[in-house]
């Protein structure tokens, strides 16, 4: 793949901080991330932001949605003509062999369109399709929390959990591209069902949705939260958001069920550090907003459940790019597989 | 009459009681005479006692009893409610007694069948309040059956002044004193808080009335009745019928005392009472001499001695033998729970071995939360195991063997099977300043009743009088010789950590007294004394879920909310699917954490004809409700919810949206099992 190579090109480099702006013009890439929402940004090459746009994903019909991705684009470029490409992290299975989406339970199904091609077709730039976990990775990687580091896991928390795998400098997808489903590593045998298809997924525990749900299970096991401020919120929207805020008001409920989720996702990781062997874990996503309400125990539960040696040489560390990670990766793997 | 209301067709008139028209009908659904009560609409007409009532009488129809009149349904048509219920040929109670007494043998035919139905419903915690002889029915084969279970409570506060008065009015114009308040307890007439033992008491003029052939409370108007009932001594039945053996009228004097705690304390030793007397009177296994009585077939029960009467026997071996083999005479204060009901038990002295009593003294739990105070844990276990191995009767495990079970959860099950004691010695106490409080219970490890338990203040300095104290007492104790203290009491104490102890405590024993503690502790100020209660009450199982129903209306009446939440979560966690229907009832509750609760219990029993109903909280605004509803249709796993549930993928609020997704990955799983099926 040419992103591969133009990645370890920049590897030779020795660092992410190389000046990518060319002589006179300076050039400009466009990163999308896309999920619920199409989040779209004009990024340098150093990484920083010029301009965003984001609008809501259309669920119910693959053409409009597409349409919306290519309008995105068309918006960011504006009248600039410094665009040379454009990157999309992918909140799904990207089959990096055929640039090819699979089916989303989550997003409108776009498995029979050649998206790769028809985006091409319609902006004129080189386009790169990746997996949004892989895309955040890269950011944090190039311009994050994860910089000069070569081997590197990096994870994001949110509606789900994904992650990213940089192994010798080399972002890893896996034979086909479907590497990193970190969120679907499984942890229990007797554990809920997961949208998957499977049980047991880390997912159906630790995810920003599975944290709102357990804090609602907590709620109606010990009637005694009934009393919490949390408690009053419950009877409107939750969000993982809104449990985090709470759990920085210092709130029994909130914090009791993010130290639990803390040792979960802890265990997980450890796992893939006695695995891998890696440098650093960069922990970003939504539900890194908690801080060290939550670092501290996946800190400490990854210590108790890893290998010594393996511990000494890494680090547990929060993600710098916060929500910007999945859009900045994405134009930086766009800016990376031109040169 | 020519009228039909849903499937029944109304036939003649039998009746107008307080609670409205009483009807035959003919069910043409189900092809079968029914009778209809159709309740007044001023009775209905509260939405909060309407809720109420259904819930009880839902509740009651769930009674499954040879001797109970049965209850089809419960419904409402155009805003009249009615209930239908099983016909029973016959004549009542109050028609066949007349104004001669009964023949002995149909007394004791009757009482024992009613005395029986009573047991059965008061074990699942519901209570009659209106037990009278025109409430029960004898069919023309002798079988007695109690009418109107659950329904009295429609009568509750005003209902019933209004319904005295117009009894009253029936009282002139019939002539006869029907209906009067002669059988109301006297607490029910003060208007206070009345619970089974109100039931006892009106089953007691039920037998007096049957033994006698008049009415232990009498007068001219029903407020000389109510003055009779709450002032005036009755005359022994056996004054009035001097054929009666003297043992039938103590147990009658014994269930019509003024006071609820001079009575039998609950149905059971009362039954046990009339057995005993039937059998030696050698009545019940005879013929049908006045065409009255079926042969009466004593139930088979779990009897509460065994073991323990064992053990005790070597205790007592001094009492003579003859004492234990005669006929229990019915005393006041006869408790089925306390020691001396244990030791009463003992009628069968064959087997009287001279076995020790095994006890272990088991470490005191430090309830201060001081460390400095834990040494008394062992010392005082340690000076009472060497003070009651001195008594020759005993036989007390050494204390070393016993240290283990410091600072535990201690399930006196558990002790036995590891020590291999009759009784353990467990308690706790609380030392501030110079003073200490030593609570201690003696609890009997095969049955978990607690045979003794007290509360001793002292001086921390002089623990040896305490140790004292306390060995006298559980000497005492085992023989049955000391008034226990009732261990419900220290539910009462101010503070918390000893009424958690108490609520724990009886967790581990079977004590009868228990339940009615659990409930008590869910009204507990203290939430984790409420919480305790619950894992009490869940662990007692389905017998707790009428105190716990009821509980829970006066929790709504009162808007304790907290108490409510709690009582709901018990009721929903004992897992009891009689009562499904109350808890679809409360599905529609004030207190959303009340009906999240029982759709959470709905749930878990897997209740298909909920989902309608959870399918509809799907939609509504609260998001513990949605929340509640989609893990409720999650565990149900009717496909018919697949559509609501794929529109909560996109709820605004996380936590219902995982819990959608959960729930269709379920439903999806099941599904696809069900087309493997095929
Ligand atoms: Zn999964």
């Amino acid at each position: 793949m040419g992103a591969q190579q133009a990645e370890e090109s920049r590897q030779s480099h020795g660092d992410g901080e190389v000046n990518h702006s060319m002589a006179g013009s300076e050039q400009l890439y466009i990163g999308l991330d896309v999920g619920r929402t199409i989040r779209g940004a004009l990024v340098r090459a150093d990484g920083s932001i010029l301009r965003q746009h984001r609008v809501v994903s259309e669920v119910s019909n693959a053409r409009i949605f597409i349409d919306q991705l290519i309008d995105v684009i068309k918006a960011l470029r504006a009248d600039t003509e410094e665009v040379t490409a454009a990157g999309i992290g992918w909140a799904g299975l990207v089959n990096q062999r055929e640039q090819r989406i699979e089916v989303n339970p989550n997003l409108v199904d776009v498995s029979s369109y050649d998206l790769h091609a028809e985006l091409e077709r319609a902006t004129g730039f080189t386009v790169v399709i990746d997996n949004d976990a892989n895309a955040a990775a890269y950011g944090e990687w190039r311009s994050g929390a994860a910089r000069g580091f070569n081997d590197v896991f990096y994870v994001t928390l949110g509606t789900g959990i994904g992650s990213g795998l940089i192994l010798g400098g080399q972002l890893q997808r896996g034979s086909r591209g479907f590497a990193g489903e970190f969120g679907h590593f499984k942890i229990s045998d007797d554990g809920l069902e997961c949208g998957c298809g499977g049980t047991g997924c880390l997912e159906t525990m630790a995810s920003g949705p599975n944290i709102v749900r357990r804090v609602r299970e907590q709620l109606f096991s010990d009637p005694s939260f009934s009393l919490s401020k949390l408690a009053r919120d419950m009877e409107g929207i939750l969000t993982a958001e809104r449990v985090e805020r709470a759990a920085i008001e210092k709130d029994d409920l909130a914090l009791s069920v993010l130290k639990e989720t803390g040792r979960i996702l802890g265990n997980a990781v450890a796992s893939v550090i006695n695995l891998l062997n890696v440098e650093v874990v960069v922990l970003g996503g939504g539900v890194m907003a908690a801080g060290d309400l939550i670092l501290e125990p996946i800190r400490e539960a990854a210590q108790r459940a890893t290998l010594s040696p393996a511990l000494e040489c890494c680090r547990i560390v929060p993600a710098e790019l916060g929500q910007d990670a999945g859009i900045i990766g994405a134009a930086l793997l766009a800016r990376d597989m031109r040169i | 009459m020519n009228k039909t209301i849903s499937h029944y067709e109304l036939q003649e008139e039998i009746g107008q009681g307080g609670m409205g028209r009483v009807c035959k009908a003919y069910d043409t659904m189900l092809d079968r005479t029914v009778v209809l009560k159709l309740l007044a609409p001023d009775l209905m007409s509260e939405d909060e006692s309407r809720k109420r009532f259904l819930r009880e009488a839902r509740l009651a129809s769930a009674l499954d009893h040879p001797n109970i009149c049965t209850i089809y349904e419960i419904a409402e048509v155009d805003n009249q409610y009615f209930i239908a219920m099983q016909y029973i040929p016959g004549k009542t109670l109050k028609k066949v007694i007349g104004t001669k007494p009964l023949s002995l043998d149909s007394v004791f035919s009757i009482a024992l069948q009613v005395g029986d139905a009573l047991a059965a419903a008061h074990a699942k915690g519901i209570v009659h309040r209106d037990i009278k002889s025109s409430n029960i029915i004898i069919t023309p084969s002798g079988k007695a059956k109690v009418l109107d279970f659950g329904l009295a409570k429609l009568l509750s506060e005003k209902g019933r002044v209004e319904a005295v008065e117009a009894q009253a009015e029936e009282l002139t114009r019939l002539g006869t004193p029907l209906g009067t308040p002669s059988y109301m307890s006297p607490e029910l007439a003060n208007g206070e808080r009345a619970d089974h033992r109100s039931d006892i008491f009106s089953f007691g003029v039920v037998l007096y009335e049957m033994a006698a052939g008049k009415l232990p409370f009498r007068g001219q108007t029903s407020v000389d009745v109510m003055h009779a009932v709450l002032h005036e001594a009755h005359k022994p039945a056996i004054e009035v019928n001097d054929k009666l053996p003297p043992d039938m009228s103590a147990i009658i004097d014994n269930a019509i005392a003024k006071k609820p705690a001079d009575r039998y304390q609950s149905m059971q030793p009362m039954l046990e009472d009339l057995q005993r007397l039937s059998v030696a009177l050698r009545f019940g296994a005879q013929g049908v001499p006045d065409g009255l009585t079926t042969p009466f077939v004593l139930p088979k029960r779990q009897s509460s001695r065994g073991v323990f009467g064992q053990l005790i026997r070597g205790l007592l071996s001094r009492a003579p033998a003859s004492e234990a083999q005669t006929l229990q005479q019915p005393t006041a204060r006869r408790d089925a729970s306390s020691p001396n009901a244990n030791l009463d038990a003992i009628s069968d002295a064959s087997s009287a071995g001279a076995s020790r009593t095994t006890l272990a003294v088991l470490p005191f739990r430090n309830l201060s939360g001081d460390a400095a105070s834990d040494f008394y844990a062992l010392s005082l276990a340690d000076g009472l195991t060497t003070e009651l191995a001195t008594i020759g009767s005993l036989s007390v495990t050494p204390s070393s063997t016993v240290a283990k079970y410091r600072d535990q959860a201690i399930d006196p099950s558990r002790v036995r099977a590891a020590l291999g004691v009759d009784v353990v010695l467990m308690g706790n106490f609380l030392k501030a300043g110079d003073r200490i409080r030593v609570t201690a219970q003696l609890i009997n490890t095969s049955s978990g009743a607690i045979l003794w338990s007290e509360k001793i203040d002292g001086d921390a300095t002089d623990v040896l009088a305490i140790q004292d104290r306390i060995s006298q007492r559980v000497i005492a104790g085992l023989s049955g010789g000391q008034a226990p203290l009732d261990p419900t009491h220290l539910l009462k104490d101010e503070n918390e950590e000893v009424r958690l102890d108490a609520v724990r405590t009886l967790q581990f024993s079977h004590d009868p007294r228990a339940l009615a503690a659990f409930v008590e502790g869910l009204r507990d100020p203290s939430l984790r004394v409420k919480a305790e209660a619950v894992e009490g009450v869940v662990k007692l199982g389905e017998q707790a879920t009428g105190p716990v129903i009821r509980l829970l209306n006066d929790a709504i009446d009162e808007a304790d909310n907290l108490t409510a939440r709690y009582a709901a979560k018990a009721l929903g966690l004992i897992g009891d699917r009689s009562i499904s229907s109350v808890l679809v009832e409360l599905l529609t509750s004030e207190d959303k954490f009340v009906a999240c609760e029982a759709a959470l219990a709905l749930g878990r029993l897997r209740e298909v004809k909920a989902v309608p109903d959870l399918i509809a909280m799907l939609d509504q605004s609260n998001g513990n409700i949605r929340f509640a509803a989609a893990e409720a249709l999650g565990q149900i796993c009717d496909p018919i919810a697949r559509q609501a549930l794929e529109r909560r993928l996109n709820d605004d609020d996380e936590g219902v949206r995982a819990k959608a997704r959960w729930a269709l990955s379920k439903l999806k799983k099941v599904a696809s099992r069900m087309a493997m099926a095929k």
